[in-house]
């Protein structure tokens, strides 16, 4: 039973998916890069994805960067698990350091976008359930906010002040120190 | 452009790092949905879930001259509102975002309990067993009283404080003058100080006022002035002392009790570099002290290669618990300054540059709703008086 399970999960590894996009795009990727999405992964297990998966909350230049990401995300994992058995511990640790740079670098190239696609992209990796991916992008807007006063914050992301005087006035009087 | 949800808006707070809290309490004032998610209740949870080590926030310093103390933040998004300014107040300990305070004023003198971040202050007599002594020396410790706490939300609740006092006694025929050690514990459910402990038996040395106690598990340790370097274990649930003698063929330097993953280990500063200090078995099975280099300061601090002098005798080492970060403090007649060093990465980095010798390393969280002063009502003038 144990061998023909692992058989099968070899062939399900190379089978491909189709993502469909809210506008009607469709997106071909191996399974290995569609598992980085829980939501996907528990459609793959609940056997739902013949004849694609859609995906109505994602347009198609959004999903064409997550499915950047994913692949990116999911031959670094791969090449970390191949590397470990075929090499010395200090051979894998540089080999383990260089994927760490290379996905590094990656990350920082994938993030200079504009505001409105980064926060489509935290909406979809919420939706699809990515963690590396929301931890990412929300990790560049709470950087952002380094050393902005509320009213930059506010200016930033279109955010309206609805806060009435009186309770900003209470928060400025009781955390004084966090405004000099 | 997207309007996020406020799940999403809160994953996103939750990623501003703990070092930088004013980033998180100016956020509070963007909107009522931000001020909202940051002030409520899991919020704090999840944000300590993802950050499980707190933050080396700033340093209690006591001024010379017994001119008072101040907090001296150690990353420009923190300044609590100071402490007011008297005279013969010093700290002698800080744990769990409290700091205690030695408080010598006219009624006799006791304790101050400052919370920087929920600012507020308690007072405390000092135990009325004190008096009945000839005492010598004499420091204390401050910690949260809640079982199985996180420290993330505890300000403003139960504390205990640890006395901890040599007094001076004579043999009986007058002619030996003898040290012990006896401990007292205040717990502000109680509002009472404890029974004295039993005295420690031998004629070790003084406690040292100025060197803070390291808190693992249910034990407080308290470096005593003596060599070869002892430790005086207070068992908390035991309600007992004892004293742990570091048997090395060493004469530590500036060396400080540390936790090194649960067990009591030294921090070592020593012409010019940090070491730790471990219990480990030799290869004969016999349990000793074994030393490991972190960090050779000439190399980290190139500034110290150029003065002809090596060691100030004010140089001082602590560490900041809960973390792995130590403090010290470092002059060469030249340069000076306060530095971290990360016991983990061995990363140097200068957090001050003032002359300050006397510090207690200041560690806590603090989230907006900590810092609005909501969690404590205590009557900041209200004295606590044993019963």
């Amino acid at each position: 039973m144990a061998s023909a399970g692992s058989g099968d999960e070899k062939a399900a590894a190379a089978a491909m998916i189709t993502l469909i996009s809210s506008d009607n795009e469709k997106f071909e990727v191996t399974e290995a890069t569609a598992t980085l999405s829980q939501t996907i992964r528990h459609m793959i297990e609940d056997g739902c994805t013949d004849g694609g998966v859609p995906l109505p909350n994602v347009t198609s230049k959004i999903l064409a960067r997550v499915i950047e990401y994913c692949k990116k995300h999911a031959t670094a994992a791969a090449g970390e698990e191949g590397s470990s058995s075929s090499f010395s511990d200090a051979a894998f640790l540089e080999v383990d350091r260089a994927f760490l740079e290379e996905l590094e670098e990656f990350d920082d190239a994938f993030l200079e976008v504009d505001r409105a696609t980064l926060f489509d992209l935290i909406l979809a990796a919420n939706y699809l359930d990515i963690k590396g991916l929301l931890n990412l992008t929300c990790q560049k807007v709470a950087d952002s906010v380094k050393g902005k006063t509320p009213e930059q914050i506010r200016e930033m992301y279109n955010i309206v002040n609805d806060l009435t005087p009186e309770e900003e006035a209470e928060i400025r009087r009781e955390t004084q120190w966090a405004f000099e | 452009m997207v309007v996020l949800t406020e799940k999403l808006v809160e994953e996103i707070l939750l990623r501003v790092p703990p070092d930088e809290p004013a980033r998180l309490i100016r956020a509070a004032l963007v909107c009522k949905a931000w001020s909202r998610i940051l002030s409520g209740a899991g919020f704090r949870r999840r944000y300590r879930r993802l950050h499980p080590t707190p933050p080396l926030l700033g340093y209690i310093n006591n001024l010379e001259f017994h001119a008072g103390l101040e907090l001296v933040p150690t990353t420009s998004y923190f300044f609590p509102p100071p402490l007011p300014a008297t005279n013969y107040r010093r700290a002698l300990d800080c744990r769990h975002g409290r700091v205690l305070i030695q408080d010598d004023d006219d009624t006799g003198g006791g304790f101050v309990i400052w919370d920087p971040i929920a600012g507020s202050r308690q007072h405390l007599s000092f135990p009325t067993h004190r008096r009945h002594n000839l005492l010598g020396s004499f420091t204390g410790a401050v910690l949260c009283a809640v079982d199985g706490c996180d420290h993330l939300d505890c300000h403003g609740g139960p504390f205990r404080v640890v006395f901890v006092g040599t007094a001076r006694t004579h043999t009986a025929a007058f002619k030996k003058r003898l040290r012990y050690t006896w401990a007292s514990v205040y717990s502000s459910e109680t509002g009472a100080w404890s029974a004295r402990t039993s005295r420690t038996k031998k004629n070790y040395h003084e406690v040292w006022p100025r060197e803070p106690s390291l808190l693992i598990g249910d034990a407080l340790y308290f470096p005593l002035a003596c060599y070869p370097m002892r430790i005086l274990k207070y068992d908390l649930s035991a309600h007992r002392l004892s004293v742990i003698t570091i048997q090395v063929d060493h004469e530590f330097d500036r060396a400080v009790p540390i936790d090194i993953d649960g067990r009591l280990g030294i921090v070592e500063y020593h012409r010019n570099c940090i070491y730790t200090w471990s219990r480990q078995a030799d290869v004969n099975g016999v349990q000793g002290w074994a030393r490991h280099n972190v960090a050779e300061l000439e190399t980290s601090i190139p500034t110290r290669r150029r003065s002809p002098y090596r060691d100030h005798p004010d140089e001082v080492i602590r560490f900041a618990e809960g973390t792995d970060t130590v403090l010290f403090s470092l002059h060469n007649y030249i340069d000076w300054g306060v530095f971290t060093l990360d016991l983990k990465s061995r990363q140097v980095r200068k957090v001050s540059d003032r002359w300050d010798c006397e510090i207690l390393p200041y560690v806590s969280f603090c989230t907006p709703d900590l810092a609005k002063n909501k969690l404590c009502h205590c009557d900041e003038d209200a004295r606590i008086r044993p019963s």
